[in-house]
């Protein structure tokens, strides 16, 4: 913590509230945000996120088409769902490829864990891949 | 008479008995002693209507019905013949207590089914009572004339039948079906059939038909009106999350650094959960709002214009006076859930708004236009859907569906159309009274 990673993390939540909240909590990353599925579609594409923290109920694209739509196309994208229906929808966004579900309303730590933890998964991997 | 006639007479097996002319017994065979348990004897020189219970002139018919009263005072059914003889007449009796017992209970029966106010119904050979008439409107001389299925509400026509093909291999059932009124209504019945045997072979379906109209109305609208709640929990549950989702971790953000547009932010975040909350109380008074009544549209209306009037708002109104409409105390919500929209989600310095209310064919349009960015053509039926979801504001907006719920209560209607040259126009019908 402390020092300015060039982790990527994709937001993607319709409630503009939501999505600076997050910006602001997790400043130590490189954060990009997307306000529905299509968006973030086209954000994935030109980003290539390490992270995406995806809403459900979304117009246009929801989570979970979404998340299908990503997986499709970047298999090794890694998805967290972020619900207020972490049983019912939850479950499907983890069906569709989901890693995690963070349920809603999260406080700021629970937030910095997951990410964190999600995001040294990967550093791991990557140092492992370098040697 | 003399001794050979007297036990040939004596001999029949018949109800016979002799009377002289004042109907007063000299005889009668073993059979009448049987049926009257009394002895020849005894009878001899007792009137008949001591035994025989009839209307003195009915010796004046040919066949006649008497009441009989046995030796033990029991009752018996008698169709009698009275033929006059040389010096008096003789009655030839049929006890018929039993047929007549039978024919009391098939009347009983046929009352039953004439009065019934469910329908009884036997097909293959057609037979149905008369509420099925009563009920759904037609003469015996439609049904002769009209096939079966015509009266079937058409999608419910294949459960029907499979149904009716279930009773005739034999089977018990009971099923929902909607059957149409000469005028028609659709109108629900609860089925219950089984199979009409004949020595033991299926011959046809027997059953009841009930008409459950009423009960079934209610039923929909239960569930409609928990489909309602559901829509409005989920939304609710939903948004709510996403505020205190922002205003948890805004509040932790505080205690690292108390910026004033932090707080702004949680003021914002704060109204919206009021408003949210406000448009819930409003859907849940939709939902209890009165029987349908004349209302004043335009005394209504100008309310709502006065209430949205502000710095930066035009509005140019032409409301003409004591418009009355179909509707109910909620008709307020529709126009200002159209007008606040108007303004809200309005991007120019100065928002403007044109209302004008035309009557035609017994219908009232009210137009509402406004200077705003307009709605895409692909929105412009999913704005009114339970659940849609503003794509700059990302909240559930229940506004315009309330609108909608409230219009086709009404028997009216709302569209959204194009304004020339820049925004939209919400185009209300109501039916004017």
């Amino acid at each position: 913590m402390g020092r300015k990673r060039r982790v990527r993390i994709l937001i993607v939540d319709d409630e503009p509230a939501i999505r600076e909240v997050m910006r602001l909590i997790l400043k130590n990353y490189e954060v990009v945000e997307a306000s529905n599925g299509i968006e973030a579609l086209k954000k994935c594409e030109e980003f290539k996120p390490d992270l995406i923290l995806m809403d459900i109920m979304m117009p246009r694209m929801n989570g979970i088409e979404a998340t299908k739509a990503i997986l499709e196309k970047f298999p090794d994208a890694k998805i967290v769902a972020v619900t207020a229906y972490a049983t019912h929808k939850g479950k499907e966004m983890l069906e569709a490829g989901a890693v995690d579900i963070l349920e809603k309303p999260f406080g700021r730590k629970k937030l910095e864990e997951l990410v964190e933890s999600l995001v040294s998964d990967k550093e791991k991997k990557s140092k492992k891949g370098k040697k | 008479m003399n001794a050979r006639a007297d036990e040939i007479l004596r001999s029949l097996p018949l109800i016979l008995i002799i009377t002289d002319s004042k109907l007063r017994i000299t005889g009668c065979s073993k059979e009448a002693e049987r049926l009257f348990q009394k002895r020849e004897e005894k009878l001899r020189g007792q009137n008949i209507t001591s035994i025989l219970l009839f209307d003195g002139e009915a010796t004046k018919q040919q066949v006649f019905i008497a009441e009989g009263m046995k030796g033990d005072g029991q009752k018996v059914v008698l169709e009698c013949r009275c033929a006059p003889i040389a010096d008096g007449f003789v009655f030839a009796c049929r006890d018929v207590t039993k047929e007549i017992a039978e024919i009391g209970e098939l009347q009983s029966y046929k009352q039953f089914f004439f009065r019934s106010g469910d329908i009884l119904f036997r097909f293959g050979r057609v037979d149905i009572n008369p509420s099925f008439c009563n009920i759904l409107g037609y003469t015996m001389g439609d049904l002769i004339n009209a096939a079966f299925q015509q009266l079937i509400y058409p999608e419910d026509l294949q459960k029907a039948i499979d149904e009716i093909s279930k009773v005739l291999k034999g089977e018990s059932t009971k099923f929902e079906l909607r059957l149409l009124s000469k005028d028609g209504c659709i109108l629900w019945f609860e089925v219950v059939a089984w199979p009409w045997m004949e020595d033991s072979v299926p011959a046809g379906v027997e059953g009841i038909l009930r008409d459950i109209t009423e009960r079934k109305s209610r039923e929909l609208e239960l569930e409609r009106r928990a489909k309602k709640l559901e829509v409005l929990n989920r939304v609710l549950r939903h948004d709510l999350s996403n505020y205190l989702t922002a205003l948890r971790n805004y509040t932790e953000l505080v205690r690292e650094e108390a910026k004033t547009e932090y707080f702004e932010r949680m003021d914002d975040i704060i109204s919206r959960a009021i408003e949210l909350i406000n448009e819930i109380r409003s859907a849940e008074e939709v939902e209890k709002a009165e029987q349908l009544k004349p209302v004043n549209l335009s005394e209504v209306l100008v309310k709502e214009i006065d209430g949205i009037r502000g710095p930066n708002v035009s509005i140019t109104a032409v409301v003409p006076e004591n418009i009355i409409v179909l509707a109910n105390e909620m008709l307020h919500v529709v126009f200002s859930n159209i007008l606040r929209n108007a303004i809200i989600h309005n991007d120019k310095e100065e928002k403007k708004i044109w209302v004008t209310v035309s009557r035609e064919d017994g219908w009232v349009e009210v137009r509402i236009a406004d200077n705003g960015p307009g709605i895409p053509d692909e929105f412009k039926e999913e704005i009114f859907k339970e659940g849609f979801k503003g794509e700059k504001t990302g909240r559930t907006g229940l506004g315009l569906y309330l609108v909608k719920t409230l219009m086709e209560r009404y028997g009216g209607g709302v569209a959204v159309e194009d304004n020339e040259p820049e925004g939209s126009v919400f185009v209300l019908k109501l039916k004017e009274v």
